[in-house]
């Protein structure tokens, strides 16, 4: 070989010119030759005896250039050939391969940057997360700014510690209006993170004070978007929402926040140092070295107890808050790591299934294909030259796996970004990783080539051409392969069964509203109508602009929408008990509110169990109330509420006018929290009206019912929308899509595992089909000699169908308490129904029975078919 | 290739199925395969150059066997270039410069594999046909 490479680099002119000479030499020892004979003429005699001496030089260089070439295209050519003639094996194993291949580059592609890339920040696996665990305050670990601010980072174990309040939108002015996303962080932001500027700078302590100078810095997108990308930038004004603030830099590309949220523009939060002690802000940490979580832990611990102090004893019973500190990425990852690590579990199987499938064709392959070996080494055929025709082969193969195994990759990317729940925002972003790919190809093909080459290694030295040899396993080590694909198939469809059944019964959910033909139009008004009349007045107008559409039957504007949770909310005790029960649950527990439209509950369909529904009359005068149904039982138990009033906190005493059926409002799979509504009145009553959103009035939403069409009404509304506000950006959609928001992620999962499942059932019936087939074609003989014995050619099907059956009995009986025992770990995405289900069991068996049927009958009625004259004068 | 003297009126079939030393091949390939072989056996008496090996085929075969002489050329550089034989230039005894061709030692090994074959091959056949 090294020769060779050698003759490629020796200079061509040399090798030229010293075979003109050999052939010279020759010519003219065949002219002396011919002297002496005395022959006339001798040179041209000795030419014409030569031949055509140009072709022979041809030829020579023809070998100088590409032996090794020709070699390898005589391999793959026949390798070809051999593919041709066998299709059904060229087809499964690239089909299997592919599987394999492509399902295992999709995954991996996927759980990579969701388990395995850490986070973009330098040394990022010290930063920390400090905060309280009380989801019905935020859904984010936080602190109170007046326990934050006084904390150290040196006597926490910290290098440096930082806050920021989190994404709201905005409106940023230039040419034109455009609404963005801006963060609010403290001047240490950035140098926790240990990022920098990538044009100007960041601001500083100054500039964090309420009373500072206005300024921002702009992410890179909006940067390039919206300013051209050019460094003249730094120092122009922009308006936010109404207020001129300088920009002073650029933030780096790809710079994430630490809750992976979008943003366009960073600005100072502004707390007001010694003010504002009961906002919220989320704190970062970066662990000084040496220290760890555990440290930090117990150095907050005695500061989180010190705070609770101060807090009324039934306010903690209620909230529950936890002290929560916990890596920046284990924040991240933590709710999509069960979905990542199904997801790789998945493929695993399926990789599992796929490589023990094409191991089996092979094998069975190499097996009926020992004779051809045998004959071969017998007529010279040297063991390097046959391993290099079976490495070609297997190479030819990965390589055709290979192309299907991205294209397959690639579909499945797209579909697991289609499926995507939002909440996991790096799954939207997986790309083929080309990393995965090329590692993954790599692992295929040197696994393709040893599988192709190695179990028929011990056909090389075989002892005679044909006769004597016999096999003496009947299947040797291919149902072992068999079984286990069943068992893992298994497990796949089990899963997948379970998980189909939940979401089934989730969407089977009774919301206690009735959903159709309700139009929904969201939107958040801006700082425009921080004024109190003009938020009233626009509400108003929406309202009577909406009324007069044609065709409506009933609209209301809320606040939230159910089933989300995202309500406001307040603590069960700051009712203060006006029923004077006590019950097990004492003053535990949070009460939902919603600010609603007197057509709230017609426009739902929510049925109203006692009084009545709002009117227009309540909206002058003071606060009416209706409670749903579980509440005015907490409150009340048996009497009726009707009439009675109780104090909210200390800013609004309501009147109850009515009771309303419980609806889903924490999702479809969480029973419907105790929920109160108050009226929108058309006066500005309490603090609530203009305080930034989420808060106050100014997001909102409009339900519109109505038979027309969902487009009719979206356009008339958008009409008057544009009539109203032309800037505001308005989300239209229907209830269906808000319930349906709730199954986006138990149908994610679902769809993975039902398509993991799918694909191994595929593969483990293209093993079963080519083992079975190879298993008939191995028996010819016997079966020959059976039919002409007299069997019937159906007792030969059953016969094997039997086989079938036993083989696929016995990977049930080892899956079956492999899915009880697995099924466990996904217990947490299950809804109304039991992990070890025996319905679910049950169809898992019945489907893998029925696909075990279906891929041994072609093979079995091969055999029944089988004519036993024709197998008994071959032999 | 090889070419029957057309008076001698011998049959083909004594080397149409010749054992391949290199592989599986096509019918022209296996033709060119006993070229190879010749060769072999006349470099396994001692090194020669391609007028010397031409010459001693004709002469050892009883004027049987013919080479062709424009494809002797490519099937010496071919199985050079395999490894299985090596070439020198020398002198010979006339003084002229020629390049002497021997067998190297995986040469001499395929050589002995390929004899085996061969004379298996060949009494098979033969037994077949007095057989017959």
């Amino acid at each position: 070989m090294i020769r060779r490479l050698f003759d490629v680099f020796r200079n061509g002119r040399d090798r030229e010119a010293e075979l003109r000479e050999e052939i010279d030499f020759h010519l003219a020892e065949r002219a002396a030759l011919h002297r002496q004979t005395g022959l006339d003429d001798p040179d041209s005699a000795a030419r014409r005896r030569f031949g055509n001496r140009l072709a022979a030089e041809e030829s020579t260089r023809a070998t100088w250039r590409g032996a090794w070439l020709h070699d390898w295209i005589r391999d793959a050519s026949y390798a070809l050939r051999g593919f041709r003639r066998a299709p059904a094996f060229f087809v499964a194993a690239t089909l299997t391969l592919a599987l394999g291949i492509g399902a295992a580059t999709a995954v991996f592609s996927v759980v990579d940057p969701l388990l395995f890339r850490p986070l973009p920040y330098p040394e990022s696996s010290r930063l920390i997360s400090i905060g309280t665990d009380a989801p019905f305050m935020a859904p984010y670990d936080w602190l109170f700014w007046g326990t934050y601010r006084p904390l150290s980072a040196a006597g926490l174990g910290l290098e440096s510690l930082t806050s920021w309040s989190g994404v709201v939108d905005c409106d940023l002015s230039t040419s034109r209006p455009l609404r963005i996303s801006c963060a609010g962080t403290e001047a240490s932001f950035l140098h926790v993170l240990g990022l920098r500027p990538q044009l100007g700078r960041f601001f500083t302590h100054e500039e964090d004070l309420p009373k500072g100078p206005r300024v921002a810095l702009l992410s890179d997108h909006l940067w390039r978007n919206e300013f051209g990308g050019s460094a003249s930038v730094i120092g122009s004004r922009i308006s936010i929402d109404g207020v001129p603030r300088e920009i002073i830099g650029v933030l780096p590309a790809n710079m994430e926040l630490p809750n992976l949220e979008a943003f366009d523009v960073l600005l100072p939060q502004a707390r007001a140092p010694a003010g504002e002690r009961n906002v919220l802000v989320r704190v970062i940490g970066r662990l000084a070295p040496g220290s760890s979580v555990d440290r930090v832990t117990s150095a907050m611990k005695p500061i989180f107890e010190a705070y609770l102090t101060t807090v009324p004893a039934d306010v903690v019973a209620a909230i529950h808050p936890r002290l929560r500190i916990q890596t920046l990425f284990e924040q991240q990852t933590g709710n999509s790591r069960l979905a990542a690590s199904l997801l790789l579990a998945g493929a695993l199987c399926l990789l599992a299934i796929a490589f023990s499938n094409v191991a089996n064709l092979i094998l069975a392959r190499a097996a009926s294909r020992r004779h051809e070996t045998a004959l071969r080494t017998q007529l010279g055929a040297s063991s390097a030259r046959l391993i290099r025709e079976w490495a070609t082969e297997s190479l030819l193969l990965s390589a055709a796996a290979a192309v299907a195994g991205t294209g397959l990759a690639w579909f499945l990317l797209k579909t697991f970004r289609v499926l995507a729940p939002a909440a996991m925002p790096r799954l939207r972003d997986a790309t083929l990783d080309a990393r995965v790919l090329l590692i993954t190809l790599a692992v295929a093909t040197v696994l393709g080539m040893t599988m192709g080459v190695l179990p028929r290694l011990r056909y090389l030295a075989s002892s005679g051409l044909g006769a004597g040899e016999r096999i003496t396993k009947r299947h040797g080590m291919r149902p072992t392969l068999l079984i286990a694909q069943v068992a893992a198939s298994c497990v796949l469809v089990t899963g997948a069964g379970l998980l189909l059944n939940s979401v089934w019964n989730l969407a089977a959910v009774p919301t206690g509203m009735r959903p159709e033909h309700v139009t929904t139009a969201s939107f958040v008004l801006n700082t425009r109508y921080a004024n109190n009349d003009r938020l009233l007045a626009f509400f108003q107008n929406l309202e009577r602009e909406t009324a007069s559409i044609p065709g409506i039957a009933s609209f209301a504007i809320t606040d939230t929408v159910p089933p989300a949770g995202n309500t406001r909310s307040r603590p069960y005790v700051a009712l203060g008990n006006p029923g004077g029960l006590s019950s097990e649950l004492g003053m535990e527990g949070f009460v939902m509110w919603r600010y609603v439209t007197p057509g709230y509950f017609t426009t739902l369909g929510i049925p109203i169990l006692e009084g009545r529904a709002f009117n227009d009359a309540d909206r002058s005068v003071a606060s009416a109330v209706i409670l749903s149904q579980g509440l005015a039982q907490r409150l009340f138990g048996s009497t009726s509420p009707l009439g009675r009033s109780f104090r909210v906190g200390d800013e609004i005493t309501a009147s109850i006018v009515g009771v309303a059926a419980d609806v889903k409002n924490r999702g479809l799979n969480a029973s419907s929290n105790d929920e109160m509504y108050f009226l929108r009145g058309n006066t500005p009553t309490g603090t609530f009206l203009n305080q930034p959103p989420p808060f106050g009035w100014r997001k909102a939403t409009l339900l519109v019912r109505s038979s027309a069409p969902t487009s009719y009404v979206t356009d008339a509304l958008r009409t008057r929308f544009r009539e109203l506000e032309p800037q505001l950006p308005v989300a239209f959609g229907d209830m269906g899509s808000q319930i349906g928001e709730q199954l986006v992620r138990p149908r994610f999962s679902a769809a993975l595992l039902g398509m993991f499942a799918l694909l191994g059932l595929v593969l483990a019936a293209v093993g079963l089909a080519g083992v079975m087939n190879f298993s008939v074609a191995q028996r010819r003989r016997e079966i020959g000699v059976r039919l002409a014995l007299g069997a019937q050619p159906a007792q030969i099907r059953a016969h094997f169908v039997r086989d079938a059956l036993r083989w696929t009995s016995i990977g049930l009986a080892i899956g079956i308490p492999a899915s009880l025992a697995l099924t466990r770990t996904i217990q947490s995405l299950l809804f109304q129904v039991s992990p070890r289900d025996p319905a679910t069991l049950a169809m898992a068996a019945g489907i893998l029975a029925l696909t075990a049927l279906a891929a041994v009958w072609l093979p079995c009625s091969r055999a029944a078919r089988i004519d036993p004259a024709e197998t008994l004068r071959s032999e | 290739m090889l070419s029957l003297c057309q008076e001698c009126g011998l049959d083909t079939l004594a080397l149409a199925p010749y054992p391949s030393v290199l592989g599986n091949k096509t019918m022209s390939e296996s033709l060119q395969d006993a070229l190879e072989m010749v060769i072999f056996k006349v470099l396994s008496a001692g090194p020669n150059h391609g007028f010397g090996i031409a010459l001693h085929i004709e002469q050892t075969s009883k004027g049987m066997l013919k080479a062709e002489e424009g494809s002797l050329y490519p099937a010496l550089h071919r199985l050079e270039k395999r490894g299985l034989i090596k070439a020198d230039w020398k002198v010979t005894e006339s003084g002229r410069r020629a390049r002497f061709y021997s067998l190297t030692a995986t040469g001499r090994k395929r050589l002995a594999q390929a004899e085996k074959s061969w004379s298996n091959l060949s009494r098979g056949i033969q037994l077949l046909w007095e057989a017959k």
